[in-house]
């Protein structure tokens, strides 16, 4: 697989695995008064401002071969260092912030009137949740899907630390051109590289846009 | 300013050559780069300059593939020191000469037991443009041995070593002075010498700034300690 591809099924892979966990941490983060919601915003936070070289060498340490997490994942099929799961989580991880901060966003700026009524017709927080909250939260999801799909695909620092550089495999877009800048020749094959990640990174800004004008005119039908 | 004053120099000794070069005033830092695999040898020699001259010395270890890109794009090099003679080709040397050589060795992590090069499902190799990542290639080529599935790429020779004791590889291509240098590993086998391009480390002058550096290299303290950790001189 080329390694435009993979990038994009890596990038895909890292958003859809999130995104509960995004909006599972969004929700603690907006609609709960727990005392643990400082610690996990700035866990989840953490690898937005890390170098995510250091992020990469956690996970490293975490998910090591010789360690036990990844001798019980590897046992169990999953091996997520030096494999491609591996870059699946570096992208995961590093787009996480991103992602729970727009989804955290979205559930902010909704009016909390509509929770309330619901609550007040007798429905459970779970089905409020699902009936009000995270239909009223996806233009905000999507965005921030959208947003960490972006970042997650230009993942390096994590990603050659956590999953190394194996094509086909592990060698998202990123990767490749850091290989080819000193193999001979090497700058007239990173060309195509170069456009396809301009062309994805300018649709994902499109996109993210066209979501933010779609969820402003909702809000404004609403209210 | 200081090429100018190394152009000046260039000149000086292009016009006649029993002229010495001006002393280098002591103050101003020789920037060399040099192979990763050099590490620990070249930081000693720095270390050991250092202390008789006063003169700071600067060294960024890196894949020589990867020096010599930067030194094309402009890097500030004195001194380069590479794996592999051809990549002083693309950058303008005023001296250049043949230093030390080096041995090939696959690498398995310490614990490993029974190892068959040709069982293995993962192998850590240089990229092909790094010296090493070329040497084992054309080594494992001329044995006869397959890539197996899964081949992991490191950026320098360091790099593959850390992969092999990471567990990222079931092995890996290194030369034999890193594979001393980490005690995670050891040497499953040592490559033959006719399988691939003599290993051949050439420094590369590139500014009368690192002249006395790059002649100390040469002195026999210096040599000495290329032989300790394993490295093998070239006369």
């Amino acid at each position: 697989m080329n390694s435009i591809w993979l990038s994009i099924t890596v990038g895909l892979a890292a958003t859809l695995g999130s995104l509960p966990v995004a909006v599972a941490v969004a929700w603690f983060l907006e609609r709960t008064r727990s005392g643990l919601r400082d610690l996990v915003q700035t866990v989840v936070m953490l690898p937005l401002v890390l170098p995510p070289v250091v992020t990469g060498y956690l996970l490293l340490k975490l998910f090591s071969p010789i360690g036990p997490v990844g001798r019980a994942l590897s046992s169990l099929g999953t091996p997520v260092a030096f494999h491609w799961m591996g870059a699946v989580v570096a992208a995961g991880v590093v787009g996480l912030p991103l992602f729970v901060l727009m989804t955290a966003q979205a559930m902010k700026a909704i009016d909390p009137r509509y929770e309330i009524v619901s609550g007040s017709l007798g429905a459970s927080r779970w089905r409020t949740f699902w009936r009000v909250t995270l239909p009223l939260t996806w233009p905000g999801i999507l965005s921030g899907a959208v947003i960490a799909f972006a970042r997650g695909l230009g993942e390096f620092g994590a990603t050659i630390i956590l999953a190394g550089r194996i094509p086909g495999e592990t060698q998202t877009i990123p990767l490749e051109i850091y290989a080819e800048l000193d193999a001979p020749g090497g700058e007239r094959r990173i060309l195509g590289l170069i456009v396809a990640s301009v062309a994805i990174g300018t649709a994902c800004v499109l996109a993210s846009r066209a979501l933010d004008r779609w969820y402003r005119r909702r809000l404004e039908i609403e209210r | 300013m200081r090429s100018a004053v190394a152009l000046a120099c260039a000149l000086l000794a292009a016009c006649d050559r029993s002229t010495p070069a001006p002393p280098v005033a002591p103050s101003t830092p020789v920037s060399v780069f040099a192979a990763a695999s050099l590490r620990e040898l070249v930081t000693e020699i720095g270390d050991a300059w250092r202390k008789k001259t006063g003169q700071e010395v600067r060294i960024q270890f890196e894949a020589s593939s990867t020096l010599a890109r930067q030194i094309k794009e402009g890097a500030p090099a004195d001194v380069f020191i590479t794996a592999a003679p051809e990549w002083l080709d693309p950058v303008q040397v005023i001296e250049r000469y043949d230093w030390l050589s080096n041995r090939l060795v696959c690498v398995v992590r310490k614990d490993v037991r029974d190892f068959d090069i040709t069982r293995v499902d993962s192998l850590a190799l240089a990229n092909e443009q790094v010296p090493v990542g070329a040497y084992a290639k054309a080594a494992l080529a001329h044995q006869g041995i397959k890539l197996p599935g899964r081949t992991i790429y490191g950026s320098n020779v360091r790099d593959v070593l850390s992969k092999v004791s990471q567990g990222g590889a079931a092995a890996g291509i290194v030369y034999a002075t890193d594979a001393a240098v980490d005690p995670e590993v050891r040497v499953a086998f040592t490559l033959p010498e006719e399988s691939h391009p003599k290993i051949r480390y050439a420094v590369g002058l590139l500014t009368e700034n690192g002249r006395r550096f790059a002649g100390v290299l040469r002195e026999a303290a210096s040599r000495d300690a290329a032989r300790r950790r394993g490295f093998v001189v070239i006369p």
